[in-house]
């Protein structure tokens, strides 16, 4: 059963009369007997042949299994696809004896030899191969019973099939492609006087997605180039993210025109399939967008390299690459294009703002109010109750924080107010100017801070005064629209608001035990904080 | 009278003047958070007793007349409050009083009661809140920046 020339490789005799496939003969303690030694080819005085930290007879399928005498694999069984391998002669003569051989293409190393089950008796066997290589196969004729000499008739299938093009391995392990332009896969066929077999070969392609990268011509800017992978617990957060140079980041000051309008451009997300000489017309793969905003399109889905199409609105589209056969490879892309749309919420925190003001009034006296430090202390130092500006409030969510400028320190989510980006905290001043002027604070006072902070940059005291002036009776549609017009005009300096580095983390509803905490955005919070208003 | 007698304990143990003290700030807002107002006036009227340009004593009594809407009481303590703190220079009563807008605060009270003068029944109205338990000290932050310079040591 076993080739001489095997035996004598590891110093066994071709003549002692081995048993194989006994695991008496199992001279390195590694599960495996002689003969699935031989067939698997692993060294059969070495427990782990490939060294890849996995014993040979822990590696061969085990419904999956891994490869035992290739370390790419790492001992992984989701590194490999499995299949079965039938070979023998079928036919009436039940008389040939019959190997299928499975070589490694870029080194040319065995890899498998799967044998039959005896004279004219077919045999199969599951094995597992490395995703990302590429394999070739032949047939080697064995032996014969016939007296007259050997009519060479064979039977070889690939999971009991003779079908080539893309194919399924067992247990959903993956796709891979047969190719067998002579035909050696097939369900019978007769020989001749000879084998028709020598030197004919057909392949085996196991695809791997390796990475997906996304590029755009408007990402030139972006601190964080292409190419990104996968989703990541604090993926685009530069001081937090494991990979702080895998993502993909348009900004939107760099797709908006001078009236805030989105202009058109294209992604391109591009699959980088293993073995590299694979193409997209050989596997049924697809593209498709799982989830994020309803906006642009994939130009087509069918190929490795598709481009999406003239997204409008920001927030993480998530894509899914499917090669076929299993093999999926999930990629988001992030288009900055603004934050939700949070004016619905910030008007509807003006009610809440109204509702705070009157109880306050309800309970101090107008000249209490007026002192400055008393309101920060209401505003900061009060951690229950009822606080608006804060758009993630646990106990009635306004709205979703889908953006955070991260750059800093962790301050500044952003979204989007009547069209404009803003960060959040603008927002937030806007309803605390609005409730201190229901109150009864200075137009003055209010933009200059609350006492134990000093609102210092313009946008900020504008945003402020701007709040402060609608609940002085001035029309919110005017003076919103004013104010989101200035702070993209003034917020040049820093940048932040054009940045619009998304967060796609849902916000922590973190509340800060000490002012100490509040502020310290770095560490206690994944979605910015905002002012607690509390009577 | 239970909040009477719990506020004259207090009094005695750790509110009498020139007794050293470094929880009064602590106590004098405990007690008008829990609404015991008059006894943080009575810590008042003692510590003036005992040096009328007491600065806290001054501070506590004027936040008492503005509390409970008492005008013809309210001015003049706060004249006095800015008279005396304007002479205090320690780091962080003068940073709070000068800087963070305290003294600020006062002149715009003031000038409230001149350009926006309550009527009688406006005052009983609002004479009323002061009996609302459960709110700050307005000036706390003075108390406590004069307990972190030492005056109470």
């Amino acid at each position: 059963m076993l080739p001489d020339g095997w035996e004598l490789q590891y110093g066994l005799s071709p003549c002692e009369c081995a048993t194989p496939n006994d695991l008496s003969w199992d001279a390195d303690g590694d599960g495996l007997g002689l003969f699935d030694e031989y067939r698997y080819c692993t060294d059969p005085f070495n427990p782990d042949t490939d060294g890849d930290g996995v014993r040979d007879g822990d590696e061969v399928p085990h419904s999956p299994g891994s490869c035992p005498n290739d370390p790419d694999d790492e001992g992984n069984p989701a590194n490999c696809v499995t299949l079965s391998l039938t070979v023998g002669d079928p036919s009436g003569s039940h008389s040939e004896r019959w190997n299928f051989e499975v070589f490694e293409e870029a080194t040319g190393r065995d890899v498998v030899r799967h044998c039959d089950d005896g004279f004219g008796t077919p045999g199969s066997a599951e094995y597992a191969l490395v995703k990302g290589k590429a394999y070739t196969f032949s047939l080697r004729w064995i032996d014969t019973n016939l007296d007259e000499g050997p009519d060479y008739d064979w039977q070889a299938l690939i999971n009991d099939s003779d079908e080539t093009g893309a194919c399924e391995g067992l247990y959903g392990t993956g796709a891979f492609i047969v190719e067998d332009s002579y035909g050696l896969l097939t369900e019978e066929r007769h020989g001749d006087e000879f084998d028709i077999t020598i030197g004919e070969t057909g392949r085996i392609i196991v695809p791997k997605v390796e990475a997906l990268d996304v590029t755009s011509p408007k990402s030139g800017t972006s601190g964080n180039p292409p190419p990104f992978e996968g989703h990541r617990p604090w993926p685009f957060d530069v001081t937090k993210s494991p990979n702080p140079d895998r993502h993909m980041v348009v900004f939107y000051k760099d797709v908006v025109d001078s009236a805030f309008n989105v202009e058109d451009f294209d992604v391109t997300l591009k699959a980088n399939v293993l073995p590299a000489d694979i193409t997209a017309d050989r596997l049924d793969e697809a593209w498709s967008k799982i989830s994020g905003p309803a906006s642009g399109s994939l130009n087509r889905t069918d190929t490795f390299e598709v481009k999406y199409q003239n997204p409008k609105v920001g927030g993480v589209y998530r894509f899914d690459f499917d090669l076929g056969g299993g093999v999926k490879s999930e990629a988001n892309l992030v288009l900055p294009l603004a934050g939700a749309e949070m004016d619905g919420a910030i008007q509807a925190d003006l009610l809440k703002a109204d509702a705070f003001a009157t109880a306050v009034k309800a309970k101090y006296i107008p000249r209490e109010l007026k002192k400055m430090k008393h309101m920060a202390r209401w505003f900061w130092t009060n951690h229950v109750g009822d606080y608006t500006g804060r758009p993630d409030n646990a106990d009635t969510p306004t709205a979703w924080v889908h953006n955070q400028v991260n750059d800093e320190s962790g301050f500044g989510a952003v979204c989007t107010w009547r069209g404009r980006p803003v960060r959040l905290t603008k927002p937030s001043n806007f309803i605390l100017g609005y409730a201190m002027q229901q109150i009864g604070i200075s137009r003055a006072k209010a933009r200059r801070g609350t006492g134990l902070f000093t609102i210092t940059e313009t946008t900020d005291r504008a945003s402020v005064g701007a709040g402060w002036d609608v609940a002085n009776g001035g029309n919110y549609d005017t003076i919103v629209s004013d104010l989101v017009d200035y702070i993209w005009t003034h917020e040049v300096e820093n940048d932040k608001s054009r940045k619009l580095w998304p967060n796609p983390n849902p916000p922590d509803n973190y509340k800060g035990s000490s002012s100490d905490d509040l502020f310290n955005y770095s560490t206690g919070y994944g979605a910015p904080g905002f002012l607690f208003m509390t009577q | 009278m239970k909040k009477m007698l719990i506020g004259f304990v207090l009094v005695i143990c750790g509110g009498g003047v020139g007794l050293a003290q470094t929880n009064f700030y602590e106590n004098v807002t405990n007690l008008w958070h829990q609404g015991y107002k008059t006894n943080v006036l009575a810590i008042a009227d003692a510590r003036l007793a005992v040096n009328s340009n007491d600065i806290a004593g001054l501070i506590l009594k004027a936040e008492y007349h503005l509390a409970f809407c008492e005008d013809d009481q309210l001015s003049n303590a706060y004249l006095r409050v800015i008279q005396r703190a304007d002479m205090i220079t320690t780091t962080n009563f003068a940073k709070c009083w000068q800087e963070e807008g305290g003294r600020q605060d006062y002149f715009d009270i003031l000038e409230d009661m001149v350009e926006n003068p309550l009527t009688p029944q406006r005052m009983q109205q609002e004479r009323l809140k002061g009996f609302i338990s459960g709110k700050p000290l307005p000036d706390g932050y003075l108390i406590e920046a004069l307990q972190k310079d030492g005056y109470f040591d």
